[in-house]
């Protein structure tokens, strides 16, 4: 068990990683979710009727 | 008067403790012990003081980055439902991730000084004989 100031630190600092990989799973699922935005887009921008000219 | 490391003079006391009188011995004893005294009283002064300021620190960068994680999941949630542009989404991400790595190296400095400080919790005197080394003019005066 920790019991100094430095030590107790330490200690929340190796904790500070599992707040630190939340994060990174937070920003993974975030990404995948903007990707897919962007397909769906894509595809619908894909299946837009061109217009018709007009001249 | 002449300046010494306390390791120094711990040697010293073991080269020439064959030619001191019990008198002698007890006095240059008495001596290392006060320099240790207040090496450790120093380094002490100095942990307490970092600690303090680091701890505010990790509380602001850990503040930052659950920010930055809850961000990601609202961003991921307005995404999945279409209620932002692709544009929008994409500069968002990038602010996010900045926030994160800057959190994230604000962390691993924050840890990289624990361990250094942890360090000098359990070595004071070398600690002040290290700072001594740096700044000859703070090493501590002997009587010999």
């Amino acid at each position: 068990m920790p019991n100094t100031r430095a030590q107790k630190l330490r200690a929340l600092a190796a904790q500070d990683k599992r707040t630190a990989d939340a994060a990174q799973k937070a920003r993974l699922r975030s990404e995948d979710a903007v990707n897919a935005l962007e397909d769906r887009e894509a595809r619908r921008d894909a299946r837009a009727p061109v217009p018709e000219r007009k001249f | 008067m002449p300046k010494h490391l306390i390791a120094d003079a711990k040697a010293m006391l073991e080269a020439e403790l064959p030619t001191l009188n019990d008198y002698q011995a007890n006095e240059f004893r008495k001596a290392i012990e006060e320099k240790e005294v207040e090496a450790k009283a120093h380094a002490d002064a100095f942990v307490q003081q970092r600690v303090a300021a680091l701890l505010a620190d990790r509380t602001e960068a850990l503040k930052q980055l659950t920010e930055a994680r809850d961000a990601y999941d609202e961003l991921a949630s307005e995404a999945k439902e279409g209620r932002i542009s692709t544009a929008d989404a994409s500069s968002r991400l990038n602010q996010l991730t900045q926030r994160q790595l800057q959190s994230e190296e604000r962390l691993a400095r924050i840890a990289k000084q624990a361990e250094i400080l942890a360090a000098v919790e359990e070595d004071p005197v070398a600690w002040a004989d290290e700072q001594a080394r740096r700044v000859p003019s703070t090493m501590p005066e002997w009587g010999f």
